[in-house]
Parts: C-alpha cells; structure tokens; sequence
C-alpha cells in the first residue's frame, strides 16, 4: 500500500487522466472494496464482478469527485451502489439457497473439539457469509458496513442517506434473523 | 448467545480480506477496453451482429423450408395416432378423405394383407399438399407419404432413392405427377401396403 503519498495529489492526478495515479489508488483500496462485495454477494465470484466494476465506476466518475466530502465515503457511496446494482440484476436469477443452508448449519452441530477445528473454522466464515448474503437487501448492506469496515451507525446513515435509527433498526432486524439462522453456531460441549 | 458475543462472531467472520491479485488485470482490461473502443473492436461487433442476422436467417428458412420426402416420412413416423388427424382401417375411406382434402389421388389396392394394419392419415396443406398415410405392418410402424410434383415422363414408377434416414430406412419414387417416400424401422415392410396381395388397384372417380 502507498501510505506516503499525498491522497489529494493523487486524486487530482487521477482526474487528470493518470494511469499511475489510478493504480495507487486502486492497491490504496482494493482490500476494503473486495472484502466489502464479498462479504456483501456472499461469494468471491460475484464480489470479483463487483470489485470491478467499482474501480470502473471510480476511473469513469472521479472527474465529478470534488472533496465537498471525504474520498473514502466516495468510494463507499460507490461500492454500496454497485453491490445494490449487482443485486438488483442478479436478483432474478439467484436460487434460493434455503436449504443449503439448512445443511450447512448441520456443520455447526458437530463438536469443535477435534482435529478438524480449524477446517471448521473456516467453514463457519463461509456459512456465516452465505446466511449474511441471504439477508434482505436493506439488512445485508448494513451488516456489512458494520462489521467488515466497523463503520459506526452514523457513517453507516450518512453513506445510505437515511436516519441513524433507520440503520439501527435494520440492524436490530438483521440481528435477530442472524441469531435465529446461526443459533447452532456455536459448538455443543460433548460430555466425556 | 449473547449479542456481543455474536456480534464478535460476526466481527470475526465478516472481517475484512485481501483481494486477489488478478483483480488488477480485470480492472486494467475493463478500463482499457472501455476507454478505448478500437476500429477492430467495432469492425468485431459489426461482424458479430452480421453473424447473428445470419443465424436467426438461416435457422428461419431451415425452420420454413420444404422438406424432402425421407423428412417428411420419417418426421412423420414419431406421429402418434392421437395426432393423426383422420383415422380409418379402411383404404378406401383414407383415399376418398386424401382426395377430398388435397385432391391428390391414392393408387393404393382395393385390400391389403391381413399383416397390415391401416391407422389413419394426415396431410399438410402449407406449400405443396402432402398426405401421410399410417400404418403397421407386423407390428412394425410405417409411414407412406405423397405429394404433388411436376408432371414428368410417361407417368409410369421412376425410382428415385433409397436408404436411411436418422435411423429409418426409406424408399422414394415418383409416379403419375406424384412423388411417394415409404419409411418405416424395416425396409421390407413397408412396401407390403400395396404388394402384398397382388390385387388390382382402384380408382377414384
């Protein structure tokens, strides 16, 4: 990541048209993009697409950036944008994938204390993502922002253009539908 | 669970990833080919939409062309009696119903062999009037077809071509300004319509 370089410079230098300028800001931000369509679509295929037509999105329209606020809530304005598009076109071809998920919470039940731990693990992080990526549209966008950038209800609101208790609300719905989904997340003790 | 302890889980679980690294070609390519649409680019559009008119023309006339008489006897041969659209055990009533629905002329015998089992018929009016006569002979499925053709020669049996066709034999010859296709699974059975008994033929009015 190019941490020394004058971000404005860059961003200016960008709207100027230069290719150099737009790969410091593409390695600047990729990681946060990326994870946010991944953990927004649910998998990496989708959350590649996504990524990508992000940064096109960002080389296309960075001339119409004015700093009026920060670069950062640009850009997240611009992947929540795609991630809605994304899940709009999408929406009529995607299966339900009720039970799959059925199934893979049945992994969950399963001790934890064993060798296959670890593999576990990360099967829990995908089963989390794949009940996360089946949330309503409104919950989903949130619970990301929330816990894959930490964003706090504000940044959330002011990025969605909607009240701070709009976004708590919908998180507390989502909540409750992640407690219900992933209540066999956590590993039953097996008696000695 | 309590909810800062799934909250932590979701924090663990949703936390950020790095991106792969081809994420840079892909961004690279869309731009390049977005920024700048080359004369190649459009020449490759141009000739893929061409390509496509083609396609959707071609598949239009195969769709709409007339077919030769093995097509049309062996398409006909997956008819099911319930799509046959006169049915009659009687090769006098088939001939007189052809007759009067696309004034074509059946030269079939007044009887047939006790093997063959007449089912019923079937004609096309759409271009050149087609008939389909069904039967069976021995169990074995069988499909006479004729239609009109130009007038040629003496009017007398000029055989035309025999063999298989998407697994069916068939054989076609024209006579009196007709052409006629017999198909069926065997080769031999099909003929037995009209030479199994040797008897002599009819004519309508």
């Amino acid at each position: 990541m190019v941490l020394g370089v004058n971000h404005r410079d860059v961003i200016e230098a960008c709207q100027r048209g230069d290719d150099e300028a737009f790969r410091v800001l593409f390695e600047t931000h990729k990681d946060r993009v990326y994870s946010i369509a991944l953990r927004y679509s649910g998998n990496s295929t989708a959350a590649m697409d996504i990524a990508q037509d992000t940064f096109v999105k960002l080389l296309s329209n960075i001339g119409q950036f004015r700093g009026d606020s920060s670069f950062e809530s640009w850009l997240y304005r611009l992947v929540v944008n795609t991630c809605l598009d994304y899940h709009r076109k999408r929406r009529r071809f995607l299966p339900l994938l009720e039970d799959g998920l059925e199934e893979a919470l049945d992994v969950f039940r399963a001790p934890s204390e064993s060798a296959l731990h670890d593999l576990l693990r990360e099967e829990q992080e995908e089963r989390v993502q794949q009940v996360v990526a089946q949330l309503p549209e409104e919950q989903r966008i949130v619970v990301v922002l929330r816990y894959t950038d930490g964003l706090s209800y504000e940044e959330i609101a002011d990025l969605l253009g909607c009240r701070r208790g709009t976004v708590a609300s919908r998180l507390n719905r989502a909540h409750k539908a992640l407690e219900r989904r992933l209540s066999h997340l956590r590993p039953r003790k097996v008696r000695q | 669970m309590k909810k800062q302890d799934y909250e932590s889980e979701l924090s663990r679980h949703l936390g950020p990833v790095t991106a792969p690294d081809e994420l840079w070609d892909r961004v690279h390519g869309a731009h390049v080919v977005k920024s700048r649409p080359s004369r190649g680019m459009t020449w490759q559009w141009a000739a893929a939409a061409l390509a496509t008119v083609a396609l959707v023309a071609g598949v239009t006339v195969w769709q709409n062309r007339e077919m030769n008489g093995e097509e049309r006897a062996v398409r006909a041969l997956s008819r099911t009696p319930e799509q046959l659209q006169f049915h009659s055990a009687d090769l006098a009533e088939l001939r007189t119903w052809v007759k009067s629905d696309t004034g074509m002329d059946l030269p079939l015998p007044v009887r047939t062999s006790s093997s063959v089992q007449l089912i019923g018929a079937y004609v096309n009016r759409k271009g050149t009037p087609t008939a389909e006569i069904s039967y069976r002979v021995g169990g074995v499925d069988a499909t006479l077809v004729v239609s009109k053709i130009p007038m040629e020669g003496d009017g007398r049996h000029a055989f035309i071509k025999s063999g298989s066709y998407h697994g069916s034999s068939f054989q076609s010859w024209t006579m009196r300004g007709q052409m006629y296709t017999i198909a069926s699974a065997d080769a031999k059975v099909g003929c037995l319509l009209c030479h199994s008994t040797g008897a002599p033929r009819m004519r309508v009015n």
